[in-house]
């Protein structure tokens, strides 16, 4: 008796596993819906949390060169680059008009914050540490790309305005 | 993370090698453990979830499914069984397979990213369940010695898949010796130089070539040629530094690749390609469903099962698929229909035939669609813009010695001379030995710090 006791705690204790899996993977899945907010709140709570003393904003041309991407393709679409070539101050806010562009964005942000570390690599310490610091969020209709002195206000921001 | 960064090579590694050898025997494994997690959590931490679950939830299964069988519940047990089994596939499905079943009905739906190395984990789990299941090892009590066996890093994200049953005394109790360690570094080296100065290198030729828009016959040859090349140097480069990396703490694993393109048949060359997952379908698929013990049609349709799903293990997709099958039709007309003939044709002849057939199924792997796939073998016929090109030239000049280098590198006389030479005893031996690892590992560094990163194949599948 006591032995077919055992397995059923351990069955329990299985199966308790996998609930938990899936209530973790079912609460992510429901964070990554779309959100309602529109493009221009958004972005104007985005950039109110950044310090944008070292960055301008970027016409589709600069976003282009940037990035490899048109900036008329997606629902909304703001980028700051830094003002100088010694900065690594940037944000990219980004609305997708359907959900396969979430991929795109990924790669075009990963290539850019590739390409920014190999340039502050081995002479410029700060603007490295900076873009290790760097936040990637991408969910739902959102991404959000932001290498700053605080990037973390920033993000904050974007998850209470989503 | 992967093993050909300079993150791994100067940081993770050296840091792995002394903690893993500064810490007591006892807390080795533990140590191992934790620097897995840190391995597969590198660059993105959200996937580590699943790992842990699939650790936790295979420990109970294997416990509960011997628990079961010691008291003598059958039913239970195989129930329990299916269970942990069909939880283990629902989760590869719905990272691996929900958007290729669902993209077709809901073109909203997308899946979600694909966690690294889940197929590789997800056999290695199911391999101890089944091991346990079919009393071929004991359900394994010790926790830390079955995190380990799950996490290893070196083979955690494309493997080899080591069976439980292979693998259960070194998970307690290993050797480590100073013979071992300088093997293990010399088999890592090895794979670091076909992957960075081989595949990479062919990798590079191979993208050029395919997105040349009007191929000529030859052009198309050698993109095949490039590719199939690149494929076994990656994967081959990537398994030589996970056996290596392991044997430098203290494991043996048996080796994953055998100079498959010096294979004389496609039932040879699947005895030398990925032995691994070949071990695992025999063991864990097609022995289960009668294997040869069968009827003529039983064993066609066991050996078609085996195939379709070594080629969705590949990936989802049609391509995959029909990749598979196209090597089980080849396997079932060389068992089946020419048999014994096959012996008296020229084994240069055959060793050809089978290179080209090998060749010719990788066009599915690197095509986006079976019509694409249909289009370049086609090209390969007679279908192309013409036979040559001053491109064509270009591209076949350019590339020229890293193609001779692998074509001369595939080989396995190759091997044994290098073994040979380099296996030479006594100081000079040594010394000789050393240098040539000293170079072999400055030239494979400088072609990383020079091109970009470049990912394995295999980390898709």
């Amino acid at each position: 008796m006591n032995a077919k006791k055992n397995v059923f705690s351990i069955t329990l204790v299985k199966w308790a596993v996998a609930a938990v899996l899936v209530i973790i993977l079912a609460a992510r899945s429901l964070g990554n819906t779309d959100s309602k907010t529109a493009f221009e709140d958004m972005s104007a709570a985005v950039l109110s949390a950044a310090d944008m003393t070292n960055m301008q904003e970027a016409d589709n041309q600069m976003v282009r060169r940037l990035y490899g991407l048109d900036s008329a393709d997606y629902a909304g679409f703001t980028l700051y680059y830094p003002t100088t070539n010694m900065g690594a101050e940037e944000l990219l806010l980004v609305q997708f008009s359907d959900p396969t562009q979430k991929d795109t964005i990924k790669e075009a942000v990963e290539a850019r914050l590739e390409t920014q570390k190999k340039s502050f690599a081995g002479y410029g310490a700060d603007q490295t540490a900076m873009l290790e610091n760097s936040i990637v969020d991408i969910r739902g209709n959102y991404a959000l790309f932001v290498s700053a002195a605080d990037p973390d206000a920033v993000e904050k921001a974007f998850d209470s305005t989503y | 993370m992967a093993f050909n960064t300079i993150q791994f090579l100067f940081l993770f590694l050296p840091v792995a090698i002394i903690l893993y050898f500064l810490v007591p025997g006892k807390i080795k494994s533990l140590i191992l453990i934790l620097l897995s997690l840190v391995f597969y959590a590198w660059g993105d931490p959200s996937q580590l979830i699943l790992l842990v679950f699939s650790i936790l939830f295979n420990f109970a299964g294997g416990i509960e499914i011997a628990a079961l069988k010691r008291n003598e519940q059958h039913k239970a047990a195989k129930a329990a069984l299916a269970g942990t089994v069909i939880a283990d596939l629902a989760m590869l499905a719905f990272y691996k397979y929900s958007g290729f079943l669902l993209g077709g009905l809901f073109p909203s739906f997308t899946a979600p990213p694909l966690p690294v190395g889940i197929s590789f984990f997800t056999f290695t789990v199911l391999s101890y369940i089944f091991d346990v299941y079919y009393e071929r090892a004991e359900a394994e009590t010790n926790f830390f010695a079955f995190a380990l066996y799950v996490s290893f890093f070196p083979k955690l994200v494309s493997g080899p898949i080591v069976e439980y049953k292979d693998i259960r005394e070194q998970l307690r109790v290993r050797n480590h010796t100073l013979e071992g360690f300088g093997e293990g570094v010399q088999l890592f080296l090895t794979g670091l130089f076909k992957k960075v100065l081989i595949a990479d290198v062919l990798g590079g030729a191979f993208q050029s070539v395919y997105a040349v828009e009007s191929k000529t016959t030859v052009l198309a040859w050698l993109g095949m040629i490039f590719y199939s090349l690149q494929l076994y140097f990656d994967f081959s480069g990537y398994s030589d530094m996970a056996i290596g990396l392991a044997r430098m703490f203290g494991f043996k694993f048996d080796k994953n690749f055998d100079h498959p393109y010096a294979a004389d048949g496609m039932t040879d060359f699947w005895r030398r390609w990925h032995i691994s997952l070949g071990h695992w379908f025999r063991d864990y698929v097609y022995i289960p469903l009668g294997g040869n013990r069968v009827g003529a049609g039983r064993q066609v349709l066991n050996l078609m099962v085996v195939w379709f799903l070594t080629g969705l293990w590949h990936g989802a997709g049609w391509t995959f698929i029909c990749w598979g099958l196209y090597h089980g039709i080849w396997i079932l007309i060389e068992k089946f229909a020419l048999g014994r003939v096959r012996t008296k044709i020229p084994k240069v002849i055959r060793i050809g035939v089978t290179v080209l057939i090998a060749f010719i199924g990788w066009i599915f792997f690197f095509t986006p669609t079976i019509a694409d796939a249909a289009q370049y073998i086609g090209l390969l016929f007679g279908g192309a813009a013409g036979f040559w090109d001053a491109a064509t030239g270009y591209y076949l000049m350019e590339n020229i010695i890293p193609l001779i280098l692998a074509v001369i590198l595939c080989v396995p006389a190759t091997g044994q001379a290098f073994r040979h030479f380099a296996g030479e005893r006594g100081l000079r031996g040594s010394v000789i030995s050393v240098v040539m690892s000293i170079v072999l590992f400055a030239f494979c560094v400088a072609g990383i710090i020079s091109s970009t990163y470049s990912s394995f194949l295999y980390f898709k599948f």
